[in-house]
């Protein structure tokens, strides 16, 4: 529950929505003063302009004093105060005009102000007249601010529902644009290793969730892909390791079942020592098949001479080429040094070799070159049984054995073309297999 | 009884020879599908363990071609595929039985015995016939319920004219059936075994024809 409040608190709607929000306040806010000022400021002048208008008027009328006086008092404009000043002194004023720092005012430069007293906020207009007439006219409205006010009261009730008609649409809206990740949440959390069978519904319109939906169904469909080979993989081994574990429990049992003399226990341990090297074999193998990835290979690179290796293993084979009668030739060979990982590149060669051994039979050559054109071949030749063309794309899959493989009794688990194709992958070099059934095969690696 | 081992993983087939000699069993091997096949069709046996993955003709050919001749001889299929798919797929085309790898071998060998019981007597621990009456499990005859001691030999000698009842079996096929070794046709070791059983059981029991082998009438 704390958990759910926190997350809530921490959620991506909230974010947007509090950014949201606070920008469409402080625009909102930026708007209201500058339109707040501008009203102001035509009002102010509105009324500048008016005051100056009444006091053309009155100015006009001042050719006789006592028509003067007589229209200072009219009621025309009761919303004005006037008051006539000659020689610093107020000689004529309407009944209500009272001013208490009237001085202050006349010494400033300029003709408007705007007076604020404790009660209220009035103008004030003063024209200065130096012909015949020799004085100046005081116009002053005691209350000016009813308008002003009104635009306060309006935009203080106007804003808020503004706001929150802003802020409820945007709710809306986030939640709109936020639909397709709830949708790419839930079916996340249905995806295990055991069901990857739901994919996303792909929005209509092409747009950046669109692209996100097809990157996560794509990134399902790997997965579920890894996650297959995982589990084919998983059941390659356990059913490899089945024989032999098969015979050395039945081996054991039978054993144990009676007294034996130390020969049977000698023959039994003899075989089970051979079994347990079986299984060895087999789960080095497969380590060497997931030891290395592309990210951890590259540390483990130095400089190899091909062409030794080569020759070394080219020896180390001889050996068991010549019990089948099997003639070794290497037809070319140049001077090639790689960067590479050597017991990697060891075991290709020596498996891709062995190979060519196992799947010849008695009496036959195999021919190999190593030689330099724009990239680096190595090319191994038998005239061995060969592969048909339907299977030649399976032979690296790990565990996979050609029928005739298993029927001619070839040992093997299937394991050694798999790695060969995996280290060649970490050392982005690629293998290239030719084959004519019983006519041989020629193996093409390229670095 | 007499097995017939079908299994190419030699060092599986060497321990599975062993257990059942042991057990007193009669032991064929054969180490790829065409030679298990052969052996299958042209001998007869109590009960053939057949491995799923060998050489040249796999499990499934094999229990094909020996139903096809109408053999009807108990198949228990032994093999590393432990799919529920795999265990429908061989039942289905014949197998009687069917054991994963690794399995126990006392296991195999109850189910073993299982089988050849069912064979012989329909599923019965016991057969009765006259005043004798076997049990299959324990292996006890008893003589008008009085137990009758006798030897694993004679035993199976019994069982194997149980198995072949009211039919006359010849020497040959008694020495094939029970010894395997052909080092007995020319000795008179059938005639000894049949005149213990008589002596055992009751003279009526085992009838002879001469000329051409004994027989029991149930």
């Amino acid at each position: 529950m704390d958990l759910d409040i926190k997350l809530k608190f921490k959620s991506l709607k909230t974010k947007v929505f509090i950014w949201f929000g606070g920008t469409t306040f402080i625009i909102l806010l930026i708007f209201n003063l500058a339109f707040y000022y501008f009203v102001n400021k035509n009002i102010n002048l509105a009324l500048e302009a008016k005051l100056y208008a009444k006091g053309l008027i009155i100015y006009k009328k001042l050719s006789d004093i006592t028509k003067t006086k007589a229209y200072i008092d009219n009621k025309e404009f009761p919303y004005l105060e006037i008051a006539i000043i000659k020689k610093q002194k107020i000689i004529k004023k309407t009944k209500k005009f009272e001013f208490e720092n009237l001085k202050k005012y006349l010494q400033r430069t300029g003709n408007f102000f705007i007076v604020t007293n404790k009660e209220n906020v009035g103008a004030l207009y003063l024209m200065t007249f130096d012909d015949k007439f020799d004085g100046k006219i005081i116009i002053y409205q005691k209350e000016i601010n009813e308008n002003m006010e009104d635009v306060l009261t309006i935009m203080l009730i106007l804003n808020p529902i503004l706001l929150l008609l802003l802020l409820l649409t945007g709710n809306k809206m986030i939640d709109k644009i936020l639909d397709p990740i709830k949708k790419i949440t839930k079916t996340a959390k249905d995806i295990s290793v055991e069901n990857f069978s739901h994919t996303i519904p792909n929005p209509k319109e092409a747009n950046e969730i669109r692209e996100l939906v097809n990157s996560f169904n794509q990134m399902i469909l790997r997965l579920k892909d890894g996650v297959d080979k995982l589990d084919r993989f998983n059941s390659d081994v356990s059913h490899e390791l089945k024989t032999p574990i098969t015979a050395i429990k039945g081996e054991v049992e039978i054993a144990l079942r009676k007294c034996r003399d130390s020969q049977y226990y000698e023959k039994s341990l003899k075989t089970i020592f051979y079994e347990t090297s079986q299984m060895q074999e087999i789960v080095e193998g497969l380590l060497l098949l997931t030891k290395f990835s592309k990210n951890n290979i590259k540390d483990t690179f130095n400089r190899c001479n091909l062409d030794t290796i080569v020759i070394n293993i080219t020896g180390k084979f001889s050996q068991k080429a010549a019990e089948k009668n099997i003639k070794i030739q290497i037809k070319q060979i140049e001077a090639i040094s790689i960067n590479a990982n050597e017991p990697l590149i060891y075991s290709i060669i020596s498996n891709l070799l062995d190979n060519a051994i196992k799947y010849s039979t008695n009496d036959k050559s195999i021919y190999i070159s190593l030689y330099k054109k724009d990239r680096i071949f190595l090319t191994i030749k038998d005239e061995g049984i060969g592969i048909q063309e339907k299977e030649i794309s399976k032979i690296t899959d790990r565990f996979y054995r050609v029928d005739e493989s298993r029927n001619k009794k070839i040992k093997g688990f299937g394991l050694g073309l798999s790695i060969v194709k995996n280290s060649l992958e970490l050392h982005d070099a690629s293998l290239h297999v030719s084959s004519k059934k019983d006519i041989g095969t020629t193996v093409t690696v390229i670095f | 009884m007499k097995l017939l081992i079908i299994e190419d993983e030699e060092n599986i087939l060497s321990f599975l020879q062993r257990g059942f000699s042991e057990e007193g069993h009669i032991v064929d091997c054969a180490i790829d599908g065409e030679d298990g096949e052969y052996k299958a069709t042209v001998n007869k046996y109590d009960v053939i363990i057949l491995d799923w993955m060998l050489p040249f003709k796999n499990g499934m050919e094999i229990i094909g071609s020996i139903r096809k001749l109408n053999i009807k001889t108990p198949v228990i299929l032994l093999t590393a595929r432990d799919e529920t798919s795999d265990k429908i797929i061989g039942l289905r085309k014949g197998a009687d039985d069917y054991l994963t790898k690794p399995f126990c071998f006392e296991e195999l060998l109850a189910r073993v015995d299982g089988l050849h019981r069912r064979n012989i007597s329909g599923g019965n621990d016991e057969i009765k016939f006259k005043n004798i009456c076997i049990n299959l499990n324990s292996k006890i005859i008893k003589k008008d319920g009085v137990a009758v001691e006798i030897s694993a030999k004679e035993y199976d000698l019994l069982l194997f004219l149980i198995k072949n009842k009211n039919y006359v079996v010849s020497n040959t096929m008694i020495c094939e059936g029970v010894w395997n070794d052909e080092e007995f046709i020319n000795s008179n070791v059938i005639q000894v075994m049949v005149y213990r059983l008589r002596k055992k059981l009751g003279k009526n029991i085992i009838k002879s024809s001469r000329g051409l082998g004994y027989k029991i009438e149930i």
